[in-house]
């Protein structure tokens, strides 16, 4: 034991106290640097809905540990910081150890454009260890229209400015000239570069901390544990899948597309094939890409991190795994097969911004797929996470509230889905409504869960939200959504959950209309209100079985009339 | 002529201890508890101190209302909110606790403190300024609460929206609701957290609804029980926030009275312990310490910086799972204790923890019948807890059954058990080291300038692994380690506090209208500020548009631009820049009063017999020196009673300090000093 003790074991996945004491210590870096972006931040989804990352990235572009919000902006961080490095490379520039550089280009490892990245390097002996880097959603880029709900996008160009590794500090200063150029083609110009301006800070902070850890352990000795982090990740991964009978896994689903050109119900097939103690996701037979529809999936950012985070939380969840480093080192027994010119692996310059519904049909599918072999995880369709922006002028200045409404999650073995929560890859959270009309003129009348809406089954679908919000000035409306025509799907003879729905109710009528579920930048009067209706989780298994207490228990709480 | 005797009483899982200080000296008592009925255990403690004279003050840290909120028991609750609201309480914040897991316990969803079918909307709407669009509906709320009532719910808590701004409908509801239902306890969320985010605030007025009529009986009874031994003692009870707040048991409880909002006694035990820590900070002059209070199923952590304690960042301030948005001290628990079970998974993983032994039938080595593993075992194991101890100063150690359970667990024999025992130990510190470093290293604190403090049955044992770890300066071990939080009671001050929303721009505020704004909050206390109380007024600022504030001290409330300077001072330096043109935001003001505890100390002790024996001790020691790679080594130890050291003793490790309720480990490479008012420090060789 004394030997393990001191070196670990490669064979076991076991790991050295140190190695666990040094990835704590990134790990709490990793949280510190979130924390500090969060606390300084202006727009409400960062400092309320958590719309943020943050994270540590070796310098071979391997994530070494996470701060604790949403998996999909974490995740990506070490696509951003291979995009940096490669993009300047491609112009024969080198990495300057003094830079905080920008980047958002979908098509060099970030997400989407609205989601921009800060990263800075991390150095030792003057080489490069690896990189601190944040990542946050931004309420205004740019784009043609205010927000970042952009339905009309002609090609990725259209979605805002674009960031290849912009440096807006060298040598410790702030560039000017770089900042003027944000502030100049962005609405709320104040608040994007205050955002920004505490992701860079977030970064330096990042940076001496870095230098803490490492005057503490020394470079070899960090280098040494991160390599075993991601070694003893991989091996439990391994373990997992060749615990998974060997076979193709399959399941398709569809996105709604877009109503008013005809592109609709669009295909999306994950096929897992389970060798040994490796998987193959192979995502051949989705739809070609949309030319110029922002729904395209960036391979790098939105696929990828899709399928990965999802497998993830089925094949290590963390509630069997408490312990587990959260490194890369698990992603490697996986290979991701998509198609190039697909929905799910676009070409440049196609446009991505709207990547966001799609990506959680991705996730949802690799639930799906693995249901017959590995029922005790898996749980019923689960509902998308919808984004709606209204937008408008007061006193002169542009305002723009991006509200993001959570999902609900299908039924799973044991448990009823859960109810109006964010699903899967993502967890954001809302903002309080005592925030939003403090800030916006917006009253939200209605958040409550949706009666009648769930999937039935022996165990339900969780019940996704209704949420009523009223603009008091004229003003424009965007919506993001999806799974307005095709319903989360009940698993093993459970019923399908409800479809989602947007509605509009004009000023001063009883009546509402229904909407599609992308709307670009409408014209709304004051006073209209804006119903949004999540949909609902699928049930697992057959509802015959479902106990009767629990039944008379939804009974009584009003969730469904009989 | 009126004593000046004070008790300080804890209740613990296993034992009851009070603690008696006047000016005639020092006196304690150790009781079992009795979880059935806590007040009598009490009465046996107060009657085993022996005090003919009655008390002055009757000072008590509860783990009640924690106890209640963990295992999500209470009276049954309803919720009567604004109309479209009912399950903001359900949905909560919309995150999910764990992310990388499908199944999972969501709390508020699957233990909801106020089910659906009590929650209750009426018509009623305030709007951000705290204007009326709808008035609260008389006819409906009267209604409802009736209905609730006919329904069997025992407590209602009452929610509207921005009531932080305008308390008038809530306090309407609640008076109709009262006057529906006389025999129901009502709470407001204006009286329990009048702050912004609707969320937390209505949820942590249903559980202070839910706990309420249990506490009230509690209280009750200890004051019925206590006032079987001495007429008209009255309550004093530590809050969430460190400070002590009397009640006064002779009236019915008024508006802010810890019987109306007694979701603020949520972490009233580990707070009392975090004020002995901050004594110990006075008594060395050191700044920055971390105090450690390991007990049996979890260890408390708490952290002092610049020589006081501080309130958690509002997003940590959580109980159970839930979030309570309450005035509430840093700390932080983890389910890392003395009876924590150990186990290898089939990874080879090993494991401290969560789960424990508990007090039945607790470790192995107890007899009781135990057979998994636990770090007190592993002590046992290694040779830190000889067999000469007792524990709890009554329960002898059985070695072999400690042997057993680890050769069994980790099918292993000889050599093999010491090791994993080594390697649980070393598991444990690392664990607690992990959660320190958290609450410090992680937030500025150089670890070469804080010393721990070391409490609790099993702190003393594992403090030396946990500051070689951190790194940390010294370790501090107080006398009577095992009664921390009951003399943690009687060092703490008495403390009121208000809270006021401002939400203006500060370039807005004239200077006379700042001064009225404190004035305002200073009415809110409960009570008059009693002689000789020292005053603290606080400001929440942010630059406009930031959701989190950065708070500052103001001296004058008159100098605003004073005020404003110091905020983009602050901010730099919480957050690394500053925006010197940018508007401020006015969030809330806070206004407090303190009342310091009158200073005493445990009487040192030394020079009685001066007995010592040896036995055979395993430790973890590095290969070479600098080496941080640590190998088994066995070696001998020194075992020597506390009650024996003088003050300037000096030990070289290993030593093993016995005391009666706590066991002390120096390692090789460590000294402990005795101190001249009685304490341990214990310090590296090489630092």
């Amino acid at each position: 034991m004394s030997d393990e003790l001191r070196s670990g074991d490669p064979l076991t996945g076991e790991l050295t106290l140190q190695d666990q004491v040094i990835y704590g210590a990134l790990t709490t870096l990793a949280r510190e640097v979130g924390h500090r972006l969060k606390r300084a931040a202006y727009s409400s989804l960062i400092r309320e809905s958590d719309d943020y990352g943050a994270a540590i990235v070796s310098s071979g572009f391997e994530l070494l540990a996470e701060a604790e919000t949403t998996p999909l902006q974490m995740g990506p961080l070490a696509g951003y910081c291979q995009g940096v490095v490669d993009t300047l490379s491609e112009y024969g520039e080198a990495l300057d150890p003094s830079a905080v550089y920008l980047h958002n280009d979908p098509y060099r490892g970030a997400t989407h454009s609205p989601d921009i990245g800060a990263i800075a390097p991390l150095m030792a002996d003057g080489e490069l260890f690896g990189f601190v880097g944040t990542a946050a959603h931004h309420v205004d880029i740019g784009a043609a229209v205010p927000g970042t709900c952009i339905i009309k996008a002609h090609d990725t160009f259209s979605e805002g400015i674009r960031l290849l590794a912009y440096p807006v500090e060298q040598g410790g200063k702030a560039i000017p000239a770089a900042w003027r150029l944000i502030d100049s083609n962005v609405r709320m110009p104040g608040l994007v570069s205050g955002d920004l301006r505490a992701q860079v800070a977030a970064c330096r902070w990042g940076q001496r901390g870095f230098e803490r850890i490492l005057q503490r352990y020394g470079i070899k000795r960090l280098r040494a544990a991160t390599a075993r982090l991601l070694d003893a990740a991989e091996f439990q991964m391994r373990e997992a899948i060749r615990e998974l009978p060997d076979g193709r896994y399959s399941a398709t689903g569809y996105l709604d597309g877009y109503e008013d050109s005809g592109e609709v119900d669009i295909k999306i097939v994950v096929t897992l094939d389970v060798r040994d103690d490796k998987m193959t996701i192979d995502l051949t037979g989705s739809a070609p890409q949309l030319d110029h529809a922002p729904i395209n999936m960036p391979f790098q950012g939105t696929t990828d991190m899709a399928v990965l985070l999802t497998l993830r939380m089925l094949m290590l969840p963390e509630t069997e795994f408490p312990n587990l480093p959260h490194n890369a080192g698990m992603f490697r027994p996986m290979t991701i097969v998509a198609p190039e010119g697909s929905i799910v692996n676009p070409t440049f310059p196609a446009p991505t911004i709207g990547r966001f519904c799609g990506g959680q049909m991705v996730a949802n599918l690799v639930v799906r797929a693995l249901q017959d072999i590995l029922p005790e995880r898996v749980c019923a369709g689960c509902s998308t996470t919808k984004a709606v922006t209204f937008a408008g002028q007061q006193d002169g200045e542009s305002w723009i509230y991006m509200d993001v409404t959570e999902g609900a999650y299908g039924g799973m073995q044991g448990q009823d889905g859960h109810d109006a929560v964010d699903v899967l890859y993502a967890n954001t959270k809302n903002n309080p409504i005592e925030d939003i009309e403090t800030h916006y003129p917006l009253r939200v009348e209605r958040y409550e869960l949706r009666e009648d809406s769930a999937g039935t089954g022996q165990w339900r679908g969780g019940y996704g939200p209704l949420r009523d919000t009223r603009i008091l000035t004229d003003g424009f409306v965007s919506v993001e959504g999806d799974g307005f025509r095709h319903a989360p799907w009940g698993l093993k003879g459970g019923e399908d959950g409800a479809t989602g729905g947007v509605m509009i109710f004009e000023p001063d009528e009883e009546n509402g209309r229904l909407l599609p579920s992308k709307i670009d930048n409408m014209y709304v009067r004051a006073g209209t209100m804006i119903r949004d209706l999540c949909p609902s989780g699928g049930g697992y298994g057959p509802a015959e079985r479902r106990p009767e207490e629990a039944h008379q228990r939804d009974i009584e709480d009003g969730l469904r009339a009989e | 002529m009126a004593s000046d005797i004070r008790i300080g009483v804890d209740i613990g899982g296993t034992f009851t201890d009070a603690v008696a200080v006047s000016s005639e000296g020092i006196r304690i008592a150790k009781v079992p508890s009795n979880p059935e009925n806590p007040g009598q255990a009490v009465l046996a403690a107060v009657e085993a101190l022996g005090l003919e004279e009655k008390p002055a003050r009757f000072l008590h840290g509860t783990t009640l209302v924690t106890n209640m909120i963990l295992e999500r028991k209470g009276a049954r609750t309803g919720f009567i909110t604004s109309d479209g609201m009912r399950d903001i309480i359900h949905i909560g914040r919309h995150e999910r606790p764990l992310t990388y897991a499908i199944q999972q316990e969501i709390p508020q969803q699957h233990y909801p403190p106020s089910p659906r079918k009590w929650r209750r909307t009426v018509p009623e709407r305030v709007g951000a300024s705290g204007e009326v669009i709808v008035a609260v509906d008389e006819g409906v709320v009267r209604q409802q609460s009736a209905e609730l009532a006919s329904e069997g719910v025992e407590a209602i808590a009452v929610g509207f929206l921005h009531s932080y701004l305008y308390p008038d409908h809530e306090r309407k509801a609640a008076q109709w609701i009262q006057e529906e239902a006389p025999k129901i306890f009502v709470s407001t969320s204006s009286e329990v957290s009048p702050r912004f985010r609707e969320y937390e605030r209505f949820l942590t007025t249903v559980w202070n609804a839910r706990v309420a009529p249990a506490a009230a009986a509690y209280l009750a009874d200890l004051a019925r029980e206590i006032n079987k031994r001495w007429t008209s003692i009255q309550l004093t009870l530590m809050t969430s926030n460190g400070g002590l707040e009397e009640i006064d048991m002779a009236t019915e409880a008024v508006f802010g009275d810890l019987r109306r909002t007694p979701i603020r006694l949520a972490l009233s035990g580990p707070a009392a312990a975090g004020n002995a820590v901050a004594r110990v900070s006075q008594d060395f002059d050191l700044p920055n310490l971390v105090g450690l209070d390991v007990g049996g199923t979890s260890s408390d952590i708490v952290v002092v910086r610049a020589g006081r304690l501080h309130e958690a960042p509002q997003e940590e301030r959580k109980v159970g799972g839930y979030r309570l948005q309450i005035p509430m001290l840093d700390l932080h628990s983890i389910g890392a204790g003395g009876g924590s079970l150990v186990y290898r998974d089939e990874f080879g993983t090993l494991h401290v923890g969560p789960h424990s032994a508990g007090a039945q039938p607790g470790p192995a080595c107890y007899g009781n019948g135990g057979t998994q593993p636990t770090v007190t075992d592993a002590a046992v194991v290694v040779g830190r807890l000889p067999s000469s101890v007792l524990l709890g100063g009554q329960m002898q150690i059985q070695s072999h059954l400690a042997h057993t359970a680890f050769a069994r667990a980790f099918q292993t024999a000889g050599e093999g058990v010491i090791h994993a025992a080594l390697e649980v130990l070393a598991l444990t510190e690392a664990n607690i080291a992990f959660a320190i470093r958290e609450r410090t290293v992680a937030r500025g604190l150089d670890p070469n300038e804080l010393a721990l403090v070391a409490a609790g049955g099993a702190g003393p044992l594992v403090a030396c692994g946990v500051a070689e770890t951190l790194e940390l300066a010294e370790v501090i071990i107080p006398p009577r380690p095992g009664l921390l939080a009951a003399w943690g009671l009687l060092v703490a001050p008495d403390r009121r506090e208000a809270t006021l929303t401002v939400l203006k721009l500060i370039q807005e505020i004239k200077p006379g209208e700042a001064v009225n704004l404190f004035e305002t909050a200073y009415r809110k206390l409960s009570q008059a500020p009693p002689v000789g109380a020292e005053f603290r007024q606080a400001a929440a600022l942010r630059y406009l548009g930031q959701g989190f504030e950065v708070e500052i001290t103001v001296v004058d409330p008159a100098d605003l631009e004073g005020m404003a300077l110091q905020f983009h001072e602050a901010h730099e330096h919480e957050y690394g820049f500053s925006i010197p043109h940018a508007p401020i935001e006015w969030v809330e003001l806070r206004v407090a009063w303190e009342v310091p505890a009158d200073q005493w100390a445990f009487p040192t002790s030394g020079g009685a017999h001066d007995e010592t024996e040896t036995h055979k001790l395993w430790e973890l020691r590095p290969e070479r020196t600098g080496a941080l790679d640590r190998i088994p080594a066995q070696t001998e130890a020194v075992t020597v009673h506390r009650r024996t050291l003088s003050p300037g003793a000096m030990l070289n490790g290993p030593h093993i300090i016995l005391e009666q309720d706590a066991t002390i480990f120096v390692p090789t490479g460590w000294q402990a000093e005795v101190t001249t008012n009685g304490y341990l420090r214990i310090r590296h060789h090489e630092r």
